[in-house]
């Protein structure tokens, strides 16, 4: 299969039309120019999006592609009306099969299956909602054990613990190599 | 039979021109006060330099002086029914309150009221009365009744205490006429780059439209050919290609042909105005198909103004100073550019109400808003039997292209009244 064909079965999700916006891509630079992350790291947005068009599967063990935000600025401006982003989740999805998923990101899918939440709540959260006249622990996994053993059976039965490497006996990711 | 042409710009003067001089009567109905069009927004015109006053002032001045030319400018066309070699229309001819001619412009002076002069971009301001640019035809002042005290509250009538020919009582006319044919070359307005919100055009005076250079290079202009921003002659600039075109998101997915070869032309007139400032364009690919224009392009590039590849993707200001951002596609590398000055390549879109103006002469425009060709191999002609277009108004096009389709829409439509004469 093609990359940009894996692309579409992993990012069902977005749509083929989503995914194949991406060859109205004419190489203009808006997005990369727009990119906050590009600010700050090597990631370019649009010599992603030239890859992807030329089928270069190396980006799938390139650890940039972990590293756009999901702000959508990219999104909203380019003038071909790529849909940037939803192609780079969807490209993550063929990655994170191939096993080439962010140690960040394998982390925050780790506290989703330990605890139901990406973010987990924390001494000051308990404190702030308290001050605000809130229970202290949210009616959501924290307050309901048996939803988080539900989220923790449909983990399973996805195989999303395999994908991002979850150990049970540890409660832990597994080691993996990281680039 | 006679015909009738409507806008004129240079499409819709050598319409008017080339049906009158095969023996025709022709009407032709300008939406302003002068005609002239765009163009005489516009200094010099790419690749040769020329002064576009020259083409466009004795195209304007023949017009006027035609016997078979009827012109009433600062008319609209209200309906039009019938068909091919019979067309009734109906116009409207608004006074301009002020005969026509030379004036001594006292009143000018006089007057209290001062508005945004479009004609500069609204760079400067202009009175209630006053003349259109320096080369009007019709020349002399005019009165902006939507403006002027008077035709408002009755407050004041200065102008007609230093000028007795100024005639408060003229009023709106509405003219039917019969015609045999009609060009429509009613031109285009530029892109608002305020839908790019990004470029921060509104938020700050360093940012300029092309237009507004174009106004700020002609000697004529508001700061009399001098090149002043924020007070201050600028030490860089950066020009933007593409701006509203090629651009899905703003609804123009086309590009506007023009705006690669006129800020080669503007970056070359600012050289010669800034010997020393740093001067560069982004863009996205170059276009520089026409006669001469390649070798254009090089030429400005030789004057050391540097083209980077990529599309300018924001604009802000860092502690005061203007920043322009964007990726060198070529090097893979994003790029911040202070500049004292940025000018927008806005493209070209369709007169604000071309769908009304179609509907009224019931021919079609494209989800664009452009006038449409009955199809591109009869690329004047419309669906509608005896109704032509040239110009702008069918699609971005540079002087030389809008005057050889005036002319191309002229020969149909004389080909045409030929055809019902005999
Ligand atoms: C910044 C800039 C720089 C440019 N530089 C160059 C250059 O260097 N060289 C070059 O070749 N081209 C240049 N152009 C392009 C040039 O301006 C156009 O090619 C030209 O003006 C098109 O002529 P037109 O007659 O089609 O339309 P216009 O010039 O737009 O004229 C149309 C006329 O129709 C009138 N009108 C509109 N609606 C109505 C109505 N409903 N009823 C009656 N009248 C109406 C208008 O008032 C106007 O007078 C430039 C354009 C821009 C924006
Ligand atoms: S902004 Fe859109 S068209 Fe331009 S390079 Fe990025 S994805 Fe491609
Ligand atoms: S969505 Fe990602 S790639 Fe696009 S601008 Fe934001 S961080 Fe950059
Ligand atoms: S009457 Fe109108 S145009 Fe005349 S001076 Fe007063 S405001 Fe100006
Ligand atoms: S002519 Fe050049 S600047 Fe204008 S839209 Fe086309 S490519 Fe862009």
């Amino acid at each position: 299969m093609s990359l940009v064909e894996d692309i579409e079965e992993c990012g069902w999700v977005f749509g083929k039309d989503t995914v194949d916006s991406l060859y109205a891509c004419m190489q203009c630079g808006k997005c990369t120019g727009s990119c906050p992350s590009g600010r700050i790291t090597g990631y370019r947005t649009r010599r992603l999006m030239n890859k992807v068009q030329s089928g270069d599967r190396s980006i799938l063990e390139d650890p940039d592609i972990w590293l756009c935000t999901t702000c959508y600025t990219c999104y909203e401006r380019c003038p071909r009306e790529v849909k940037t982003t939803d192609v780079i989740r969807a490209l993550r999805n063929v990655a994170a099969k191939e096993g080439h998923m962010s140690k960040a990101h394998r982390a925050t899918a780790m506290y989703v299956i330990k605890t139901g939440h990406a973010v987990p709540i924390n001494d000051a959260t308990k404190k702030l909602r308290k001050k605000l006249g809130l229970s202290e622990i949210p009616p959501t996994t924290h307050k309901y054990p048996e939803a988080l053993k539900a989220i923790q059976d449909i983990s399973k039965k996805m195989k999303f613990d395999k994908l991002v490497g979850f150990d049970w006996n540890t409660m832990n990711l597994e080691d993996r190599e990281e680039k | 039979m006679k015909g009738l042409v409507i806008g004129g710009g240079v499409a819709g003067l050598r319409a008017a021109l080339d049906i009158a001089n095969a023996g025709f009567d022709v009407y032709l109905v300008e939406r302003d006060f002068s005609i002239g069009g765009r163009s005489a927004q516009i200094v010099k015109s790419y690749p040769d330099l020329i002064n576009i006053k020259d083409v466009l002032k004795p195209l304007m001045e023949e017009v006027y002086n035609h016997g078979r030319i009827t012109l009433l400018t600062n008319s609209e066309v209200l309906g039009l029914e019938g068909e091919t070699g019979n067309f009734k229309v109906k116009i409207e001819k608004k006074p301009r309150y002020v005969p026509e001619g030379k004036s001594c412009e006292k009143c000018i002076e006089v007057c209290p009221v001062e508005v945004p002069n479009e004609f500069n971009e609204r760079l400067d301001k202009r009175k209630a009365i006053f003349v259109p640019f320096s080369y009007a035809v019709p020349d002399g002042c005019v009165i902006d009744e939507t403006n002027c005290l008077h035709f408002k509250d009755g407050s004041c009538s200065r102008c007609k205490e230093v000028c007795d020919g100024i005639n408060f009582d003229q009023k709106a006319e509405t003219i039917e006429i019969d015609v045999g044919s009609v060009v429509v070359a009613t031109g285009f307005d530029p892109f608002d780059p305020n839908l790019r919100p990004e470029l921060a055009y509104d938020k700050y005076d360093g940012v300029i439209t092309s237009l507004e250079l174009e106004r700020i290079l002609d000697e004529d202009g508001p700061t009399g050919g001098k090149i002043i921003i924020n007070g201050e002659e600028p030490k860089s600039v950066v020009f933007a290609h593409c701006i509203g075109s090629r651009d899905k998101k703003v609804g123009n997915p086309y590009c506007s042909r023009i705006c690669c070869m006129y800020t080669a032309k503007e970056a070359y007139m600012l050289r010669e105005k800034l010997p020393n400032a740093e001067i560069s364009v982004c863009y996205i690919d170059m276009r520089a198909f026409g006669k001469g224009c390649e070798q254009f392009y090089e030429e400005v590039q030789k004057k050391q103004v540097l083209y980077r590849r990529g599309v300018a993707a924001e604009v802000y200001s860092n502690g005061g100073n203007l920043v322009l951002r964007a990726e060198d596609t070529l090097l893979s590398e994003p790029y911040e550019s202070a500049a004292d000055m940025i000018v927008l390549a806005v493209g070209v879109e369709p007169r604000e109400d071309s769908s009304e103006l179609a509907e009224t002469l019931g021919i079609k425009v494209d989800e664009c808003g452009f006038f449409v060709e009955k199809n591109l191999y009869d690329p004047v002609e419309t669906e509608k039997e005896g109704i032509f277009l040239a110009g702008c108004c069918q699609g971005p096009k540079e002087i030389a292209d809008s005057i050889m389709q005036g002319g191309a829409a002229a020969a149909k439509a004389i080909g045409l009244m030929g055809r019902h004469s005999n």
